[in-house]
C-alpha cells in the first residue's frame, strides 16, 4: 500500500484543496504543502527503513495488483534506489512550486493546486511503475494538468503554446506506445507488460526501431536538439510553478525513461545506437549553450541552458557504464534543483524589477544583495562549480564518457567550459555591470527566499557529501542495464564507437 | 421469452402512438417519460432474459454479443429521448421552427431502436434485411424532421438516397450469396461458402463491404455523413453518430463473423488500407470544420477507422476490443452531444468558436464535455484510451506496425482538434453579458453519469473482462 | 413461335444478365440524374434487380423452397417504404425550396 499511497496522496490532497476552496476556505496552499510534506515524510521513512548498505536487494518495495489480467496488464509499482531518489526530488520540487506560487497565483487557487498536485501524481507514477502500460498511462496523465496549468495561469500566447507542447509530447508518447506494443508482442511466453519480464525479452531485428520509439518520446521530453521546438515558448509562457515542474521534473521523466527503459530494454540496439545518441548529447550541450548565450529573456535562457545540461544526461546515459550512470542520476537531481532556483530568480525579477529581459536589467546587487547572492550561487551551481552538486554530476559523466570515448569527453568538457561563460555572463549582466533605469528594486524575501535557500542548501549538501545519493544510485546500474557491472563488459563498446565515427582506436 | 425486450419496445411504440391520438397538446409532455419507461423496461427485460438461446426455428438468436449490442442500442435510444424532450416539449430557450409531432417522433425513434435490436439477433437473410431496413428508414424521417428547415430537408434527401443505395448494394450482395448457396439461413450459408466459385463470392463480399462501408462511414463511402449530421436536428445527430454506427458494426459482425467466418483472414490488408485512409481523412478534414455537428461527423468517421482495426486480428481478441470500443465510443459521443444539444437549445449556437467561455458560465457541463472529448482523443486513463489501446494492440499483433504508427499519428492530430474545443471553452474570453445558462436536471444527470462512466471504465477493467469472457463463450458456440 | 420459345427458355445466365443490366442502369441513373425523384427511381431499379435475383435463384438453385420468393416480397415492401419516405421528404423540401435538383443541395458546404 505504501507505494500506492505515495502516488495517490498528492492527488487526494489536490482534490481536498479544490473542494475546500469551493467552500470558501483560504487554507488551500497549506493543504497542498502539508500533503506534500506528508508524502515526503513517507518517502523518508522508506529511505530510513531500507538502508542502502544492505545493498543485496535492489528493489526496496514492490507492489503488484492485477488490473487487466487478460492482457497481462498489472498495477505493478516498484521502487529501487533510483526511483526513491527521483520521487524525493519530485515531492521536494513540488513543495517548492507551491511555495513560489504563494503570492503569484491569485485566481482559482484551488484548481491551480489540484492541477499541480495531479501533475505530481503522474510524475510519481512514472518514476514508480514497473509495468509498461501503467508507465505509459502515468506518462500521459501528467500532460493534461500541465496543459491546464499553462493555459489558465500562464502568460502571453499561452493557448497556442500549450497546444504545441501537448502535441509534441503526445506525438512522442504515441511513438513510444507503438514501441511498447512491439515489445509486448516480441515477448514470447504469454503476454505481459511487466517490466521485469520484458527486461529479459530480446526483440531481435526490430529492436533498433523499437528503441528509437522510446528514444524519440523521451527526447521530446528532455528535449534533445531537433525535438526542442516546444520548449522555450512553453517555459516562458508557463507560470513559475509550471516551469519548475516542466524543467525540474518532466524533463527528468524523459531522462529517467532513457536509463530505465530505452537502454535496458534494448541493450544491444542501445549499444549500436550509442555513438549516435552521444552525438545528440554533445550537440545538445554545445548548441543549447550557444543558444543560451544569445538569449535576452531569462526564461528562454533557462530553457536553452537546460537543453545543454540535459545533453550531459544523454551523453552519460549512453556511455553505459556505472560511473557515468551515477553521474547521470546526480546530474538529474542537481539540474532539477538548480533550474527550479533559476525559475524562482526569474519570478522574483519579474515581480520586483518588472521584467525578465536581461538587456534591461543590470547593477541590481546594490539594491538587492540577497537576490544577488542567491542568483550567483545558483549560477555557480549551473556552471558546475566544485562544492555544488552539479559539479559531481558533470564530472562523473565526463569520467564515464572518457572510458568509452575520449573525443566525446573532450567535447563535453568544452561544453562545460562554455556553460561557465554563459552563467558568469548572466550574473554579470543582471547583478553587476552598469545600473539601468529602475535598478533600485525590492530584495528577495519571504517564501521565495526560503525556497531558494532550501534549493541551495540541497545543492551544497549534494556537492559536499554526495555519498548517500551515490550509494542509493549505485545498486541500480547492474540490474538496470541488464548486464553485469564489471566494466570489461563494455570493452566492445569503444571499438564500435571508433568504427562508427571512423576514429583511430585508442 | 428471448424476444421480450424487443416486444416491450415495439409495444411502447404502439402505446406512444395511440396515446398521442387521445392526448391534448399540453398533456403530450408525458410521452417522453412513457418512452423512457418503455426503454427502461426493455432494458430490465434484457437483464432478466437468458443470454443465449434461439427462437422461431433458429431465425432469432440471442448470444452475449447480441446482448451487449442491445445494451448499446437501448442506452443510445434512452439518452436520445432525454436529449430530444426539451426541444420537442418546447422547453428550449432557443426554439427551433418545424419541431413538433412528439408522438410520431418517439414512435419512429423506437422503431429504429427495435430494428437495430433485431438486426443483431437475426439468423436469417430475410430477417437481417428487413431489420436493417427497419433500423434505417425511420432514420431518414428523423433526419428530415424539421419540415420547414432547408438544411434538415436537404440532409434527409441525401440520407435517403445514400441509404437506399447502401441497402441496394447489401441486397444485391445477399442475393448473390443466396444464389451461390441456395440458403437463406446464415448458418446454412456459411457452411456452404467454402466451396462456392470464388469470383462470384468476391463480388458478393465486395457489395456487402460497400454497403456496410456506407453505414459505418468508411472512406470512400463517408461523404454523406457530414451533411446529414449537420442538417439533422442535434438529438437526431447524436443518435445517428452512435446508434447508426453501432448498427453498422453489428451488421459487419453478422456478415464477417457469421457468414464469412474464416474467409476473413485473407482480407486483412484491405481492411488495414481502409482503416488507414478512413482515420487519416476523417482527422484531416475535421481540423478545418467550423460547425460542431459537422466536426463531430468527421471525428466519427475517424473513430470508425480506429474501430475496424479490430477486424485485423483473430476474433477472440478483435470482438471484445471492438465491442468495448463501441461502448466507450457511444458513451463519450453521447456525453459530447448532450452538451451540444443543450447548448444549442439554450443559445442556438452550433459553431465551435461560439463555445468560448463555457467553462466560466457552466463549469460542470464544460468539464463533462472535456472529459468526453479527451476520451475520444484517447488520453489515459480515460476509457477511450484503453479502448484504442486494445485495438492498436490487435493491429500490432497482426503485424501491422505501420498501421499502428499511422493510428498513433492520427491520435495526435485528433488531440489537436479536440483541444480546439477545449481551448474555446477554457481559454477564450466569455461573451459579453453571458450568464450561467440553466441546465435541466435530466441533462445534468445525463452528462454527469456519462462522463463518469467514461472516466471509470478506463480504470476499472470490469467491463472489458466481462465482454472478453463472454466473447470466448460466444466463439465456442459459434464453432461448436 | 410458341414452339420456339418453349425450346429456347431463358436460362439462369440470361436472367443474371438481365439483373446485372438492371443494376447497372440503376447505378448509372443514380450517378447521372439530377432530379431527386429520378435518382429514387434509379435506386428502385437496383433494388428490383436484386429482388429479381432472389426469384431467379430460387427457381434455378433451390427450387424445393420458396425462401427466395418470400425475400422478393419483403424487398418490394421495404422498397415501397423507402420510396414513401423518400417522396415525403422530397415533397416537403420541394414546398420550401421549389426544387429537388441535387445539384442545388449545397447549403451546407463550408
Amino acid at each position: 500500500m505504501t507505494l500506492q499511497l505515495i502516488i495517490l496522496l498528492p492527488l487526494l490532497g489536490g482534490i481536498v484543496a479544490w473542494i475546500s476552496e469551493r467552500r470558501g476556505s483560504s487554507d488551500v496552499r497549506w493543504i497542498a504543502l502539508i500533503t506534500l510534506a506528508a508524502d515526503f515524510a513517507l518517502l523518508l521513512s522508506v529511505w530510513a527503513g531500507h538502508p542502502a548498505a544492505a545493498g543485496a536487494s535492489r528493489v526496496l518495495l514492490d507492489e503488484n495488483l492485477p488490473w487487466i489480467p487478460q492482457l497481462g496488464i498489472g498495477f505493478h509499482l516498484s521502487m529501487d534506489g533510483l526511483s526513491l531518489l527521483m520521487a524525493l526530488l519530485t515531492v521536494f520540487l513540488g513543495a517548492i512550486a507551491v511555495l513560489v506560487s504563494w503570492t503569484e497565483i491569485r485566481e482559482r487557487i484551488g484548481a491551480f493546486h489540484f492541477h499541480l498536485l495531479a501533475c505530481l501524481t503522474g510524475i510519481l507514477g512514472v518514476f514508480l511503475s514497473a509495468d509498461l502500460f501503467l508507465f505509459f498511462v502515468f506518462y500521459e496523465v501528467m500532460l493534461i494538468p500541465m496543459y491546464f496549468l499553462i493555459v489558465f495561469w500562464g502568460e502571453d500566447a499561452k493557448g497556442r503554446v500549450a497546444a504545441k507542447f501537448v502535441m509534441y509530447t503526445q506525438a512522442g508518447g504515441l511513438l513510444m506506445l507503438v514501441s511498447i506494443l512491439g515489445l509486448y508482442f516480441a515477448e514470447g511466453s504469454g503476454h505481459t507488460f511487466d517490466y521485469n519480464r520484458l527486461l529479459a525479452t530480446r526483440a531481435g531485428a526490430s529492436s533498433a526501431l523499437l528503441m528509437l520509439g522510446f528514444f524519440l518520446a523521451f527526447g521530446v521530453k528532455l528535449p534533445i536538439i531537433p525535438l526542442h521546438g516546444w520548449q522555450a515558448e512553453t517555459y516562458s509562457a508557463a507560470p513559475t510553478a509550471g516551469g519548475i515542474i516542466l524543467s525540474g521534473l518532466m524533463a527528468k521523466a524523459g531522462a529517467y525513461g532513457l536509463i530505465r527503459f530505452a537502454i535496458p530494454l534494448f541493450p544491444d540496439a542501445a549499444h549500436r545506437f550509442a555513438p549516435c545518441a552521444m552525438g545528440f548529447g554533445v550537440i545538445a550541450i554545445l548548441y543549447g549553450g550557444l543558444l543560451a548565450f544569445s538569449q535576452t529573456d531569462l526564461k528562454r535562457f533557462i530553457a536553452y541552458s537546460s537543453i545543454s545540461h540535459l545533453g550531459f544526461v544523454v551523453l552519460g546515459a549512453f556511455a553505459m557504464n556505472a560511473t557515468a550512470y551515477q553521474g547521470v542520476v546526480m546530474q538529474m537531481i542537481c539540474h532539477g534543483l538548480s533550474v527550479a532556483g533559476l525559475f524562482i530568480l526569474a519570478a522574483v525579477l519579474r515581480d520586483n524589477a518588472g521584467t525578465n529581459d536581461i538587456e534591461r536589467l543590470g547593477g541590481l546587487w546594490h539594491s538587492a544583495p540577497r537576490l544577488g547572492v542567491t542568483g550567483s550561487l545558483l549560477a555557480m551551481a549551473t556552471l558546475g562549480l566544485p562544492g555544488l552538486g552539479n559539479f559531481i554530476g558533470e564530472f562523473l559523466i565526463l569520467l564515464g564518457v572518457y572510458k568509452v570515448s575520449v573525443t566525446y569527453a573532450a567535447i563535453g568538457a568544452f561544453g562545460a567550459v562554455a556553460s561557465t561563460i554563459y552563467a558568469l555572463w548572466l550574473v554579470q549582466r543582471i547583478f553587476l555591470g552598469p545600473r539601468r533605469e529602475g535598478a533600485s528594486i525590492r530584495d528577495i524575501s519571504g517564501r521565495s527566499l526560503v525556497a531558494a535557500a532550501a534549493l541551495i542548501a540541497a545543492l551544497l549538501w549534494l556537492g559536499l557529501y554526495p555519498q548517500p545519493v551515490l550509494q542509493r544510485a549505485e545498486p541500480s546500474p547492474r540490474a538496470v542495464m541488464g548486464t553485469p557491472a564489471s566494466d570489461n563488459s563494455f570493452e566492445l563498446h569503444p571499438r564500435i564507437l571508433a568504427r562508427a565515427l571512423e576514429l583511430p582506436r585508442e | 421469452m428471448l424476444m421480450l425486450p424487443e416486444i416491450i419496445v415495439v409495444l411502447t411504440a404502439g402505446v406512444v402512438l395511440c396515446l398521442d391520438l387521445f392526448l391534448t397538446e399540453r398533456s403530450r409532455v408525458i410521452l417522453a417519460p412513457v418512452t423512457l419507461l418503455g426503454l427502461a423496461l426493455g432494458f430490465a427485460a434484457l437483464l432478466v432474459t437468458p443470454q443465449t438461446g434461439d427462437l422461431l426455428g433458429g431465425r432469432f438468436g440471442m448470444d452475449p454479443i447480441a446482448w451487449w449490442f442491445k445494451v448499446i442500442f437501448l442506452i443510445a435510444g434512452f439518452v436520445t429521448v432525454i436529449l430530444s424532450m426539451d426541444l420537442l416539449d418546447g422547453r428550449a430557450a432557443h426554439r427551433m421552427r418545424g419541431i413538433g409531432f412528439r408522438g410520431e417522433y418517439y414512435t419512429i425513434l423506437l422503431s429504429t431502436i427495435v430494428g437495430m435490436m433485431f438486426l443483431i439477433s437475426a439468423r436469417e437473410t430475410i430477417t437481417l434485411y428487413v431489420s436493417l431496413e427497419t433500423a434505417t428508414i425511420p432514420l431518414f424521417v428523423l433526419t428530415a424532421w424539421r419540415r420547414d428547415h432547408v438544411q434538415s430537408g436537404e440532409a434527409g434527401l441525401k440520407y435517403v438516397i445514400i441509404g437506399a443505395l447502401a441497402s441496394a448494394f447489401i441486397l444485391y450482395g445477399l442475393s448473390i450469396l443466396y444464389g451461390l448457396t441456395g440458403q437463406t439461413s446464415i448458418v446454412g450459408m456459411s457452411a456452404k461458402l467454402a466451396d462456392v466459385p470464388r469470383p462470384a463470392f468476391w463480388l458478393a463480399a465486395a457489395m456487402l463491404m460497400t454497403g456496410v462501408g456506407f453505414k459505418l462511414t468508411i472512406v470512400p463511402f463517408h461523404m454523406w455523413a457530414a451533411d446529414v449530421y449537420e442538417g439533422a436536428p442535434a438529438p437526431v445527430t447524436a443518435y445517428l453518430s452512435v446508434a447508426s454506427k453501432a448498427a453498422g458494426l453489428a451488421f459487419m459482425f453478422q456478415v464477417f463473423y457469421r457468414i464469412f467466418g474464416s474467409e476473413l483472414a485473407g482480407w486483412t490488408p484491405l481492411i488495414a488500407a481502409f482503416a488507414a485512409v478512413t482515420m487519416s481523412l476523417g482527422n484531416l478534414v475535421a481540423i478545418v470544420q467550423d460547425n460542431i455537428k459537422r466536426f463531430m461527423a468527421f471525428s466519427a468517421i475517424s473513430q470508425a477507422g480506429y474501430l475496424i482495426l479490430g477486424f485485423l486480428g483473430p476474433a477472440d481478441n478483435g470482438v471484445p476490443a471492438m465491442l468495448f470500443y463501441m461502448l466507450v465510443y457511444i458513451l463519450s459521443n453521447l456525453a459530447v452531444f448532450a452538451c451540444i444539444v443543450w447548448y444549442s437549445n439554450e443559445t442556438g449556437r452550433e459553431r465551435i468558436e461560439e463555445y468560448r467561455g463555457l467553462s466560466l458560465t457552466n463549469p460542470i457541463m464544460a468539464l463533462g464535455m472535456m472529459i468526453a472529448l479527451f476520451s475520444l482523443a484517447g488520453i489515459p486513463p480515460l476509457s477511450g484510451f484503453v479502448g484504442k489501446f486494445f485495438l492498436f494492440s490487435i493491429a500490432a499483433k497482426a503485424g501491422y506496425n505501420w498501421l499502428v504508427a499511422v493510428a498513433a499519428v492520427n491520435s495526435t492530430i485528433s488531440l489537436f482538434y479536440y483541444l480546439r474545443i477545449v481551448r474555446q471553452m477554457y481559454i477564450e474570453p466569455i461573451y459579453e453579458g453571458a450568464g450561467t445558462l440553466p441546465v435541466r436536471y435530466t441533462v445534468a444527470a445525463t452528462v454527469g453519469l456519462l462522463s463518469l462512466a467514461v472516466a471509470l471504465m478506463g480504470v476499472i477493467p470490469y467491463f472489458y473482462e466481462t465482454i472478453h469472457a463472454q466473447t470466448i463463450t460466444w466463439l465456442a458456440s459459434l464453432i461448436g | 413461335m410458341t414452339e420456339f420459345l418453349a425450346q429456347h427458355t431463358p436460362t439462369l445466365t440470361h436472367w443474371l444478365y438481365l439483373s446485372t443490366l438492371l443494376f447497372s442502369i440503376g447505378l448509372y441513373g443514380l450517378l447521372t440524374r439530377r432530379n431527386a425523384v429520378g435518382i429514387l427511381m434509379a435506386v428502385e431499379l437496383m433494388l428490383n434487380s436484386a429482388a429479381l435475383n432472389f426469384v431467379v435463384f430460387n427457381r434455378f438453385c433451390a427450387p424445393a423452397t420458396v425462401d427466395g420468393q418470400i425475400m422478393a416480397i419483403f424487398v418490394i415492401a421495404a422498397a415501397a417504404a423507402e420510396v414513401v419516405v423518400g417522396m415525403a421528404i422530397f415533397v416537403a423540401l420541394y414546398r420550401y425550396r421549389g426544387t429537388v435538383d441535387v445539384n442545388a443541395m449545397d447549403t451546407m458546404k463550408d
